[in-house]
């Protein structure tokens, strides 16, 4: 729906009062026929016709997985949101259920980690952490509790549920931090699809050893192009969104990490407006 | 198109039970209470040692240090302590519970809370949220948590 007033695009079911301007959009009737919204940059890669018929299929690949079958349409988002992030962003719906975006981030995630977690196994296996210093230390009981059997078994039966929860962490941390810089212009769904989404870079952790920080940063960099995209905003209001609860929160030692992250999502959302 | 009166004056807040909406209020504050009894029965708030790295590294508490201890507090339903532990994540948390009983009475009905603010009103919040993590932060750091 659009709003009759400020011809802002408004989630569905539409609110009572307009995002944007503050309409009351029960007293005006919309427009008889309003500006279509511009088609999705995206198109699917499937081969595929279309049928002339049917109208055009919206939503991104993984939401189109029962017409593309799910291995493409994994293979598909991934590809998108990792290689193409600005066009998938771009057209991703900000409406319209979490349910399949949800699934699609705890599948990332805990594939992800299971691997990390595989790895770090095998490291260990291989003496690349000396438990021996931290005998005698408060932090002896933390790392031999995080470096046993329990830690493993708790990470393969509880990571999609950590998953999940992280999920809706992270996107209220964000949706927070847009509020705060007046980012917001969409609704906690928007900003969600965009965390679940942007989870596809934790495939990063694939890569050994130095995984885990490609990975945290290049999260960061798709949620910051992400918000900027769904929510409708510039680069640098979309990092200052993102980070700024980082900032607050982990101060110190994200401060380096942010540091990069808002070099790069700050380049990355400015250069694809 | 019926003639709009623009200055009709909109509500500043407006609670709506809403179908369809996502129940935030009962997946946040469920997760809070699971947290909290994590705290508690883990000790999670009695480690020996400090989590935060600026305070790791510089002595300085970072606003949300405390936070863990008053979730703790909390799950010993020792109110008062929370609040002297870390005043704004005690009253963020205490704000969840009308939140989740509200989501989990409009569950029965297939409805979630729904929340509206006026830009205006926006604006003041936005405001009245930095003054407070500003003040909690120096409350923090006067209290050397």
């Amino acid at each position: 729906m659009i709003c009759p007033y400020c011809r802002t695009s408004l989630p569905e079911p539409s609110p009572r009062y307009c995002t944007s301007c503050g309409g009351d959009l029960q007293v005006a009737t919309p427009p008889a026929d309003p500006t279509p919204l511009p088609a999705p940059a995206w198109t699917p890669s499937s081969s595929e016709p279309e049928s002339g018929a049917s109208r055009p299929d919206r939503g991104t690949p993984w939401e189109q997985r029962g017409r593309l079958g799910l291995a493409t349409a994994l293979i598909e988002t991934t590809k998108g949101v990792l290689l193409t992030p600005t066009r998938f962003f771009d057209a991703m719906p900000t409406t319209g259920g979490i349910g399949a975006a949800l699934a699609y981030g705890v599948l990332l995630e805990y594939v992800a980690t299971v691997v990390a977690l595989l790895y770090q196994l095998v490291w260990f296996r291989l003496g690349g952490v000396d438990l021996e210093q931290f005998r005698g230390t408060p932090f002896e009981g933390a790392m031999l509790f995080a470096t046993g059997p329990w830690m493993v078994a708790i990470q393969l039966v509880l990571g999609p549920v950590f998953a999940l929860m992280g999920m809706f962490v992270r996107a209220g941390i964000c949706h927070l931090g847009l509020l705060l810089v007046g980012g917001a212009k969409q609704g906690f769904e928007a900003t969600l699809r965009v965390v679940c989404y942007s989870a596809a870079g934790t495939l990063m952790l694939l890569i050994p050893l130095c995984g885990q920080y490609a990975a945290g940063l290049y999260v960061l960099v798709l949620m910051i192009i992400g918000v900027s995209r769904a929510h409708g905003i510039g680069g640098g209001r979309a990092t200052a969104g993102v980070l700024l609860p980082l900032v607050l929160v982990f101060c110190l030692c994200c401060a380096a990490g942010a540091g990069i992250a808002l070099l790069a999502g700050f380049s990355a959302a400015s250069l694809h407006r | 198109m019926m003639a709009v009166d623009l200055s009709a004056p909109t509500p500043a807040v407006r609670f709506e039970a809403r179908r369809g909406a996502v129940p935030l209020g009962l997946i946040f504050g469920g997760m809070g209470l699971l947290g909290a009894l994590a705290v508690g029965l883990l000790q999670l708030d009695n480690l020996g040692f400090s989590v935060c790295t600026l305070k790791t590294f510089t002595g300085i508490p970072c606003p949300t240090c405390g936070g863990t201890r008053a979730i703790g507090c909390l799950a010993r339903l020792d109110l008062l302590g929370a609040l002297r532990m870390n005043p704004l994540v005690t009253i963020g948390a205490l704000s969840a519970i009308p939140w989740l009983l509200a989501d989990l009475v409009l569950l029965l009905r297939g409805r979630a809370l729904d929340v509206s603010i006026s830009p205006r009103m926006a604006s003041v919040l936005r405001v009245l949220t930095v003054a407070a993590l500003g003040f909690n932060w120096l409350y923090l750091l006067l209290a050397g948590r």
